[in-house]
């Protein structure tokens, strides 16, 4: 039996990136991985390949609908849905080969197969080969997530699907229903109305993305509404009828009452839970949370002092960036190096158009925290890289502390906001005020000058509104 | 062969300075005429030049008293020096820290004290945008902030924090303080720059304060100050302001404010009650035949007040100017000795503060001294009307050894006249 200093159980963005860190910091590193691709569920059947999708899906309404605009006359347009799918598979595969390449180039052992705590010190991989046991002087937990069923609605990977069958439908459906309003029922909706479906959303609470400022998930609303998607807020989905070739959900809303809905697919997007069953968890006592994370300390260390755990398994937003960074914390540690994540400035990005993204607190829970704040708001409409973008929805928001001036949140519905929020991020790590920011230069014409204009407005000065 | 640089001489009477500022770290070389030093006196604060080029050898350090004709350093036109690095000794912001060190050479500690330890945040480049802003703008020596920040980096924050508690909360005789407060009189300092904890700093009053502080003081403990009030009805003036303000400043190239009518007014009334005009000299009474006016001027360096020359024989546009040009100089720093001496009478607008009544001090040898506040629009009676009006309380504070109340509330009622009816100054009733 070979014993490691370190063994990871799952290659997603947080168990792969913990592996290469350790294996920097001079550790005897495994990966243990059950698909035979790495990189999980982002690389494979998340992130990666609906951010493939989105761009194609943009590509193609982009010539049906805004060439004319941009005065590029085109002839016959059509879809060739194989080769835009063929397309997104050599992206994941390209990432994932780069995956694999990253191990080989920092040592680290890639075992496939289903990876099993069965001591505290004792790893164990499943594969069609058999078991094989490891020796782990310490273990990260990375097992990851996996989407959430509907209890009256299972999902039967034809006309119920989760997000990996939406990204890999053969046919542009006609009418695709999404339940569920966060990142992945509005992107893949996205992606699929650009291609010609009728899509409605169907969400619970009374904004979409939750998570976010609610001005700005209003924005974001009121522009995806706007292109054609039906969403249904405040809404609930009390039942449902799978028939051979579309499936009839009733849904309940105080405004419109009792109604019926036909769709050929229906997206299941109502979010996704951490994956603890059949990992031998609580065989060997790794302590859960209540709603079945994995509990851990701030140095993401379980009740078991060499037991870690990472990523969706535990407290915090599902993110694969987030994931990566408490990766990196734990391979740390291990090496007996400060680790550390700042959870304060993880931004969050929905890949809708306009995107929306955001880092830190929103004005709802700076006002329950009854933190005194100022804000400062710009539109991308008059800003001249939006125009010749033809983006012009969306804006700016920032949130400062009202003494120290600190940056304390920043929201953006926008053109390319996924890209822009990294400067925020920056600023919020530096603890930066809003006029640190104002005082930057930023180049013109960007779109990075709204950001600049809605920190100059937190002091009541833009210069362009 | 080394040149010496010395003080020059300043002005009449004045014979000792303050040596505010080494423009050049010691060691560098230096250009004909460029800056060395700065020289703070009573009233003015100077540029000392380099009149040859070379090598600069510092002897006397930041924050001493020096003497007209002291040697305080020395150029080697021999010589080259160290090469000067801006970021080391940018103006301002580090006038209260010792000589800079040359950068090149850490461990020549040829001045009294050696540099702070450097840090985070101790050169102005290194600061935050915002933080930079504020360290300039307040005067402040980053080496005393605690920075919060990662490794130990000032934030906007620390810097907010360290100002708004700045004024030393003293129970016991107060330590002197960098404090923006207007002419308060603080006890002239001892000790040189001195961190002294995180809650408190301190730094030597500038020689400007320093005076103003002591000649307050003087004047409250000669004179008997007797502060009258009035009010006075602003909408004429007003209404002839911006009826002529673009035509006025098409015309004259500069922009008609209150300050004329005030300046105006003043006169109007000096010339009217002359006992105004006067002050005791002595057991004398000298009486001035010449209407030289006074304008406080507010400036971050402290307050000054330069004199408009015979005013009444200024139009209202030359009046506007010479004020203009005065506190342009003031907030430069540029004007010179002559230009605050001999004010027969003062005008101080603390209205642009937003004060509503003050008393104002005596500026001497003047015997009264006016104070403007803001314009508020209250509720008046006029023909057993209730009104709207553009109010301003008028204080007039005069010496009651020289000058009766008759005679100083006659002066203010002048005042009042002259600016409720602007016309009676043109007719001369």
């Amino acid at each position: 039996m070979t014993t490691y200093d370190l063994v990871v159980i799952g290659a997603g963005p947080g168990g792969y990136v913990c592996a290469i860190r350790a294996a920097q910091l001079g550790l005897k590193v495994a990966l243990v991985e059950k698909r035979t691709t790495l990189g999980g569920t982002c690389l494979n059947v998340g992130c990666i390949p609906s951010k493939a999708l989105l761009e194609s899906s943009e590509v193609f309404e982009g010539i049906m609908s805004r060439a004319a605009e941009h005065g590029v006359v085109v002839g016959d347009v059509g879809l060739d849905l194989d080769g835009l799918m063929a397309r997104k598979q050599r992206i994941v595969g390209e990432l994932t080969g780069g995956v694999t390449a990253l191990m080989k180039k920092n040592k680290v052992e890639v075992i496939t197969g289903r990876g099993e705590l069965t001591a505290v010190d004792r790893v164990t991989v499943h594969s069609d080969d058999g078991a094989t046991e490891l020796g782990a002087t310490h273990v990260c937990l990375a097992l990851g997530s996996a989407s959430v069923n509907l209890p009256f609605l299972p999902a039967d990977g034809k006309r119920v699907v989760s997000s990996t069958e939406a990204l890999s439908f053969e046919h542009v459906p006609e009418h695709l229903v999404v339940i569920g309003a966060g990142a992945v029922g509005l992107e893949l909706g996205s992606v699929w109305r650009r291609l010609g479906a009728r899509v409605t959303v169907v969400e619970m609470l009374p904004t979409v993305t939750p998570f976010a400022d609610k001005q700005m998930a209003k924005a974001l609303e009121r522009a995806l509404a706007d292109q054609g998607m039906d969403i249904r807020l405040d809404t609930r989905v009390t039942a449902a009828k799978v028939l051979k070739t579309k499936v009839k959900l009733n849904v309940e809303s105080a405004k419109n009452g009792s109604e019926t809905l036909e769709g050929d697919r229906v997206l299941v997007a109502v979010g996704r839970r951490p994956v603890t069953a059949s990992a031998g968890l609580e065989e060997v006592g790794v302590l859960l949370e209540e709603g079945g994370r994995v509990a851990v300390d701030d140095h993401l260390r379980t009740n078991l002092p060499t037991v870690y755990a990472i990523g969706d398994l535990v407290r915090g937003p599902m993110l694969a960036h987030k994931a990566e960074d408490e990766g990196v914390a734990v391979a740390e540690t291990i090496a007996g190096l400060p680790g550390h994540v700042n959870y304060d400035t993880i931004p969050n990005v929905v890949y809708t158009d306009p995107e929306l993204a955001m880092v830190g607190r929103t004005e709802a829970q700076l006002k329950e925290a009854g933190v005194p704040f100022a804000t400062g708001r710009f539109m991308f409409r008059p800003n001249g890289r939006a125009k010749s973008l033809g983006a012009e929805v969306g804006l700016v928001k920032i949130l400062a502390h009202a003494d120290t001036d600190e940056i304390l949140g920043v929201h953006m519905v926008g053109p390319r906001v996924s890209e822009l929020i990294a400067e925020a991020v920056v600023a919020m790590e530096l603890h930066a005020s809003a006029e640190d920011l104002a005082r930057t230069c930023h180049a013109h014409p960007t779109l990075s000058e709204v950001t600049r204009e809605a920190a100059l407005a937190v002091d009541k000065r833009a210069l362009h509104s | 062969m080394t040149v010496d640089v010395k003080i020059p001489e300043i002005g009449e009477s004045i014979s000792e300075g303050f040596l505010a500022e080494w423009a050049q770290p010691d060691g560098a070389t230096v250009e004909t005429d460029q800056t060395l030093l700065v020289l703070e006196t009573d009233k003015i604060t100077m540029n000392v030049t380099a009149d040859v080029a070379g090598k600069l050898e510092i002897l006397v350090g930041e924050g001493e008293t020096v003497q007209v004709g002291q040697v305080v350093a020395r150029i080697d036109p021999d010589a080259t020096g160290t090469a000067h690095d801006d970021a080391g000794s940018s103006e301002g912001a580090q006038s209260k820290a010792p000589p800079p060190v040359p950068q090149a050479t850490p461990e020549t500690t040829s001045t009294k004290e050696s540099a702070p330890p450097s840090g985070p945040g101790r050169d102005l480049d290194s600061l935050t945008p915002a933080v930079r802003r504020l360290v300039e703008e307040h005067d402040l020596d980053p080496t005393q902030i605690r920075g919060s920040g990662k490794g130990g980096r000032i934030l906007k924050g620390d810097v907010v924090s360290f100002l708004d508690h700045r004024p030393p909360v003293a129970p016991m005789p107060a330590p002197p303080a960098a404090t923006e407060a207007e002419g308060a009189p603080r006890p002239v300092p001892t000790a040189a720059a001195a961190p002294s904890g995180d809650r408190q700093t301190r730094q030597p009053m500038s020689r400007l304060r320093r005076r103003l502080a002591e000649r307050l003081v003087e004047v409250q403990q000669t004179a008997a100050i007797l502060t009258t009030f009035n009010e006075v009805d602003m909408s004429r003036v007003m209404a002839l302001r911006s009826r002529y303000k673009e035509t006025f400043k098409e015309r004259h190239g500069v922009g008609l404010g209150f300050m004329s009518f005030f300046v105006k007014a003043t006169v109007d009334a000096l010339k009217k009650v002359p006992a105004v005009n006067a002050f005791i000299e002595a057991d004398e009474i000298v009486t001035n035949h010449v209407f030289d006016i006074g304008i406080a001027v507010s400036t971050e360096h402290g307050l000054v007040v330069p004199v408009v020359r015979d005013a009444d024989r200024l139009s209202m546009a030359e009046i506007e100017s010479a004020i203009a040009e005065l506190a342009a100089r003031a907030q430069a720093r540029t004007l010179q000795l002559d230009d605050l001496q001999g004010a027969v009478f003062t005008i101080s607008n603390g209205g642009v503060f937003g004060s509503l009544m003050s008393t104002p001090i005596l500026n001497p040898p003047g015997s009264a001294i006016l104070g403007m506040h803001s314009i508020q629009k209250r509720p008046v009676v006029i023909d057993d009307e209730i009104v709207i009006r553009p109010m301003m309380y008028l204080a007039l504070s005069y010496d009651h050894r020289l000058i009766d109340g008759r005679e100083a509330v006659t002066f203010l009622k002048r005042i009042v006249e002259c600016l409720e009816d602007p016309e009676r100054m043109l007719l001369e009733i």
